[in-house]
């Protein structure tokens, strides 16, 4: 559920972010600790994504080219 | 327990030439054709001519002998062997070996002494030999076997270092015993190489079973327990190659202090990654060979993995994978997997103890291997009722 | 069963072999590992993550261990470091065959595509003598035979039938109430039969039927051929019959009588029974469950309400909000988990059918929970006037005048036409869930569905802005739920594994 509303302010160098409460009941604090794991959190899925996607293309690629075994 | 080879053997008549691998007879009154190809065990009655061998339990029965026969002293195998058993008669090493027995469910040919594992409770600890005439006398044997056999079993060693010679052996038991199962065991690790494994499924062998171990869901664990490094890989591999190939597999793991702590992440690792297989045997340790040597490393009491084995069963069958517990005893498995527990161990190496008297569940339980004293769990004691 | 016979050689002294430790065969240290692909969604307000594998495997780690993982940072010797290792996240110098296996595993999750469609569904007849206002399809009077399949429609949707290269083939009677049109049946199923004779399929058929009009004819005939009957059951007497109007008002009392005598007649085992959530049965789920127990059936499908036909027209489908459906839900789950903790054996379809993609290497058909989505491939619809549909749910949507999900006509059109044309590949190809902005990064896209109709009829496009779609926020806390559950709990671990395997 969304709870926070985030503006982006680019102002080079800097970025800034302005998070906006949707309901009273949330925390200025607790907003700040989620935006900055989700941020966190899609930075490193990107990294995984940029790291993986060799194997990820090679294992399709296997997947593709062999004979399936585990027939359902 | 029947000694199934003997050394040191008196032979009569015979030349030290090689050995001769012949089918046994008890009967006397047989074509001469096939006397000429057999051996007699000399009994209490006549004894005829004409037969290739004579086996005697006794110096005595010498006089008895036809003129120039060729005989051999053994007297713990005239006992018991039977009609259709074959023997390799060696007169070179004063031996004899029985190959065959046709009362016995199951028979083994050992193949090799060879082979690139070297596993921590190996029971038939390797020799690197050149046997590669061992090769030649099971070719000659598996023609003489019965062609009523159940099913016969290729043992080592690893079997697949004969190459090609491997083949061949499949091939004969595929011509010679059209009706007989065959069960192969091997580590798998040179069906990594696909080849090889296409080879052996385009023998289309009628009823083959490869019974292949995986001891651990992390590979440096199974590498541990075969002394090997790298060999889990390849032998997943090899599996995956059979089953591509349309051999089918049989999962065989040891239970022992190295492969029980993960058994249940095993049985994971088997029912998400190796579904096809046609057989997962969960086998109590044998501890003869290597096992009773590092017994004090390998054994882990069956009562203390009996949670761990019975997660791993419920897993395996709930998978829909056929499971079997091989070499427990009744009382130590848990009783809601004992149905799965087979009376594996043949009558003639089997027995029971003191504590067994009074079970109910005797009739179907495994027993002991009655070579071995040591190895026992301390939670033996009779199943009385329903419990 | 094996025994090893002792060599016939000399049994060499057995030397002292030199043995090497466990730590000697362990290479995973010597330089770093390799991260698989694998992707991580939060789990609960705990600092909980799941992390899934390329084919689902699961794991539930911390929000450290995710980190240092992602990193490459996570040591040999931590704990997870095996697990993940284990479960095909990575590989190291000690072990690459996770490559092969995942490969291998990729491939079983797809292959079911190859053998569409398995599950044939025949509209014999829109007409039916019950008027509830959840139904999702228009029906029709009682006695008008224009909204009854002909007898040519029938024989031209059975040569599409048998143009589907799956060797399993089930054709699946509904209506309206299919059994108003039982000759029509009858004419399939003898006709689907002569034409097995050749094509030697494995070949099922399934009446769905309220049994209201279920008469000795009809039950004879099922049992001379074999086939199943299912039907709707929706809770208690005055929950079902408030739900499922008819004249008399007997609806549940006609469907309990028919349940009984199609199992004396068929067996126990092939009548089946499926129920639907209506805003009334949100506050009951135990009394509906516990009908299920009374009449003796192994298990409930507690089903979500679709936001199709009169359903969306009655404004059924927005009188309860997907929270309260989840509450409804998982309160009927834990009181299922409960039953089974006592030794009563009974299995929630839905979860089962989810837990059969998260915890084993197979694909489930139920075509909700399909990616690529399971519309025209697990299911295909042969509507009364010949009209194909990719599902049930796209010939609900045409009832209501929306035909983006028909795929032709079996008078005008040929197999390729209608199985290769864009109106099934484009929302097959848009919809696969692994290529969606929003699910490509979600750990729980390999467990997920894509849902191209659903998210048509709700959003008006066959992806749909996931953070807005009721389908997403349904099955995160469906994934969420089912592995809370598990985490805490090994016996309901267990649980899930037997349903999983069961599904």
């Amino acid at each position: 559920m969304a709870t926070v509303d985030v503006r982006i302010l680019a102002t080079e160098p800097e970025i800034l972010c302005e998070l906006r409460a949707l309901d009273k009941g949330t925390k200025a604090a607790d907003a700040d600790l989620k935006f900055r794991r989700e941020v966190t959190d899609h930075q490193l899925r990107m990294a995984i994504e940029e790291r993986t996607s060799g194997y990820r293309d090679l294992i399709l690629g296997l997947a593709f080219s062999k004979t399936g075994l585990q027939g359902g | 327990m029947i000694p199934l080879r003997a050394r040191a053997l008196e032979f009569r008549g015979a030349s030290p030439a090689s050995a001769e691998v012949i089918r046994v007879s008890l009967s006397a009154d047989r074509p001469a054709i096939i006397k000429a190809q057999e051996g007699f065990v000399v009994g209490t009655g006549p004894v005829p001519e004409g037969f290739a061998w004579y086996l005697l339990g006794s110096v005595d029965d010498f006089q008895r002998l036809p003129i120039d026969a060729r005989a051999v002293i053994a007297p713990a195998q005239t006992m018991f062997l039977g009609q259709g058993d074959v023997i390799a008669v060696d007169p070179l090493r004063k031996a004899i070996r029985v190959l065959y027995r046709g009362n016995s469910p199951y028979n083994h040919f050992l193949l090799t002494e060879r082979c690139n594992n070297y596993c921590l409770m190996c029971s038939q600890p390797p020799r690197d030999v050149d046997d590669n005439w061992i090769v030649d006398e099971v070719l000659r044997a598996i023609q003489l076997v019965r062609r009523d056999a159940v099913e016969i079993g290729f043992t080592g060693g690893e079997p697949t270092l004969l190459g090609e010679r491997f083949f061949e052996l499949v091939q004969a038991a595929a011509s010679h015993l059209p009706g007989t199962a065959l069960h192969i065991l091997s580590n798998g690790r040179r069906f990594s190489d696909g080849e090889f494994a296409a080879k052996l499924g385009a023998i289309g062998h009628h009823d083959l079973m490869m019974g292949i171990p995986v001891y651990s869901d992390l590979a440096h664990l199974h590498d541990h327990v075969v002394q090997a490094d790298g060999a889990y890989d390849e032998t997943i591999r090899g599996i995956l190659a059979l089953k591509a190939s349309g051999v089918r597999v049989e999962i065989r793991v040891v239970l022992q202090a190295q492969t029980v702590g993960r058994l249940p992440h095993l049985a994971q690792f088997i029912a998400r990654n190796l579904l096809f297989v046609d057989h997962v045997a969960l086998m109590g340790l044998e501890p003869t060979g290597f096992a009773r040597a590092n017994m004090e490393s390998i054994w882990c009491d069956p009562v203390d993995y009996a949670h761990q084995l019975s997660a791993a069963v419920k897993t395996l069958s709930g998978a829909g994978i056929r499971t079997s517990i091989y070499n427990s005893q009744l009382c130590v498995v848990p009783a809601d997997i004992r149905p799965y527990a087979r009376r594996s161990i043949s009558d003639w190496k089997q027995t029971y103890l003191p504590e067994c008297e009074g079970c109910e569940a005797k009739r179907e339980c495994a027993g002991f291997f009655a070579s071995v004293t040591h190895g026992r769990s301390r939670a033996i004691r009779p199943i009385v009722g329903a419990s | 069963m094996i025994l090893s016979l002792a060599s016939p050689f000399q049994r060499p002294v057995c030397r002292v072999a030199k043995f090497r430790e466990a730590e000697a065969f362990d290479s995973s240290a010597n330089a770093a590992y390799t991260m698989l692909p694998w992707r991580f969604t939060a789990l609960d307000g705990n600092d909980r993550y799941v992390a899934t594998n390329l084919v689902g495997e699961h794991l539930v780690l911390d929000r450290e261990t995710i980190g240092k993982f992602a990193r490459q940072e996570l040591a040999p010797a931590d704990p997870a470091y095996d697990e993940l290792k284990a479960r095909h996240f990575l590989i190291d110098d000690d072990t690459n065959v996770a490559v092969d296996l995942l490969a291998l595993k990729v491939r079983t999750k797809l292959a079911p595509l190859a053998n569409f469609t398995a599950l044939h569904i025949f509209v014999v007849t829109l007409r039916c003598e019950h008027s509830c206002p959840y139904c999702q399809v228009s029906r029709a009077n009682n006695d008008r035979g224009e909204f009854d399949m002909s007898r040519e429609t029938a024989l031209k949707s059975l040569d599409l039938v048998f143009r589907s290269p799956s060797p399993a083939l089930k054709i699946e009677f509904q209506g309206g109430e299919s059994l108003l049109n039982l000759p029509l049946i009858k004419l399939i199923v003898e006709e689907a039969k002569r034409r097995n004779e050749t094509a030697r399929r494995e070949l099922a058929f399934v009446v769905a039927t309220n049994l209201a009009v279920l008469d000795d004819e009809a039950l004879a005939f099922c049992k001379a051929e074999n086939i199943l009957v299912s039907t709707s059951l929706d809770g208690p007497a005055e929950l079902h019959n408030a739900n499922r109007p008819r004249p008399g008002r007997d609806s549940h009392e006609r469907a309990v009588d028919g349940i009984h005598r199609a199992r004396g007649v068929l067996g126990h085992y092939n009548v089946g029974a499926l129920m639907t959530t209506t805003s009334a049965s949100l506050n009951q789920v135990k009394a509906i469950i516990d009908e299920y127990l009374r009449l003796d059936f192994g298990g409930i499908f507690l089903r979500p309400l679709s936001p199709y036909g009169f359903a969306i027209k009655t404004k059924s489908y927005a009188a309860y909000s997907r929270e309260r459906w989840l509450e409804f839900y998982f309160e009927g789950l834990d009181y299922i988990i409960s039953l089974n903790r006592q030794g009563f054996d009974f299995i929630e379809h839905y979860a089962a059918m989810v837990l059969k993609k998260m915890l084993t290497p197979l694909q489930t058909s139920y075509v909700d929970l399909m990616s690529p989505a399971g519309i025209g491939i697990a299911a295909i619809v042969y509507n009364y006037d010949g009209t194909v549909y990719a599902s049930d749910e796209s010939r609900m949507l045409a009832e209501m005048g929306d035909q983006t999900f028909a795929l032709g006509n079996v008078h005008r059109d040929s197999f390729e036409d209608i199985m290769l044309g864009d109106a099934l590949l484009e929302p097959l190809t848009q919809s696969f869930a692994g290529s969606v902005p929003g699910c490509s990064s979600c750990a729980f896209e390999p467990w997920c569905g894509a849902d191209p109709v659903f998210h048509h009829a709700t959003q008006g496009d066959p992806v749909g802005k996931k953070p807005l779609s009721a389908f997403c926020t349904r099955s995160m806390a469906l994934f969420r739920g089912l592995i809370t559950r598990m985490e805490a709990d090994d016996d309901v671990r267990a649980l899930f594994e037997k349903w999983a395997n069961r599904a």
